[in-house]
């Protein structure tokens, strides 16, 4: 027979190892969330959707403001790279769209990001260089 | 006196505890989306790049009587894009073109784009304040001297982009 001594020792054992299980399941869950918020902050800056803008917009306003007779080369290897590892073509990185008067960049499987120019973009004034992934823009 | 809930770590892992963390995730996911969208907000470089543009295009050789014409079109004297002003209606400009000195001869306002984006303008001018919500806008001037009138005229312009504000 246990003893009334031994019994409450028992029990007061128990409780003490659920204390700490629910102490270590809170714990993991903590670090699980504050992982998850980190890498959700580091990533969000350089996200697929966030490149495609900034590259958009970017290559927008160069055109906008570039003077006549000028020549602008903008280095886009970060986009080629973006595009080998979401499995898209290069050939549908950069597409101008003349009748709209705007361009798209598409780094992954989608409509990817419009954004028009102001400055009228004449056709052949826009033209990759892929071997050295540049875009080549000329007024 | 003892804490029953403490002490059972009922505290740790109660539906408040999700509700902290829930609160917590929803704030940084806005912070963090409201930060890069104000990043990518190029509505103010791109009034201001157009602005930029129309003055230097008509600065350029400057004849008060060509800007005069009937038949002046600003969309091809400039290089602008009818598609995106008319059509689209992303952007507005508006160009006035009057002597230094005096209203002689005639000055000449010029109006292109959504026009209703000249309030947003007129509203954020008067507070001083920008509202993100509003199209943004730049405002320049310069002066520029006609041989033919052998006076001054004082070109004003006034851009406004509303082109994807997220």
């Amino acid at each position: 027979m246990i003893k009334e001594r031994n019994l409450r020792k028992i029990i007061l054992n128990k409780k003490a190892v659920n204390l700490l299980t629910k102490n270590i399941i809170f714990l993991v869950l903590n670090v699980l969330f504050f992982s998850v918020m980190f890498f959700f902050v580091a990533r969000a800056g350089t996200g697929t959707s966030y490149m495609e803008k900034a590259y958009a917009k970017q290559i927008a306003l160069s055109i906008d403001s570039m003077r006549p007779n000028t020549e602008i080369e903008i280095n886009i290897e970060e986009l080629y790279s973006f595009a080998e590892k979401n499995r898209l073509d290069e050939t549908n990185i950069f597409t101008p769209n003349f009748e709209n008067n705007s361009i798209t960049i598409r780094l992954a499987k989608g409509d990817g990001f419009t954004y028009h120019c102001f400055k009228e973009i004449l056709p052949g004034s826009i033209s990759i260089d892929p071997l050295n992934k540049k875009l080549i823009i000329k007024t | 006196m003892k804490n029953k809930k403490a002490a059972s770590g009922d505290i740790y892992l109660s539906p408040w505890m999700f509700l902290v963390w829930i609160i917590v995730a929803v704030s940084i996911i806005i912070g963090v989306l409201i930060f890069l969208s104000g990043q990518l907000d190029v509505r103010k470089t791109e009034a201001s790049a157009l602005s930029t543009r129309v003055l230097d295009c008509l600065s350029e050789n400057f004849l008060y009587y060509d800007l005069a014409e009937s038949d002046f079109d600003i969309y091809s004297k400039c290089g602008l894009s009818k598609i995106v002003f008319e059509e689209k209606g992303m952007f507005y400009l508006q160009v006035r073109i009057s002597s230094v000195r005096d209203l002689e001869p005639t000055p000449i306002k010029i109006e292109i784009g959504n026009n209703q984006y000249l309030s947003d303008c007129k509203i954020q001018k008067e507070s001083f304040k920008t509202f993100r919500k509003l199209a943004q806008c730049s405002y320049k001037s310069m002066e520029v001297y006609d041989p033919t009138y052998s006076k001054n005229f004082r070109i004003s312009v006034i851009a406004a982009s509303d082109q994807d504000k997220k």
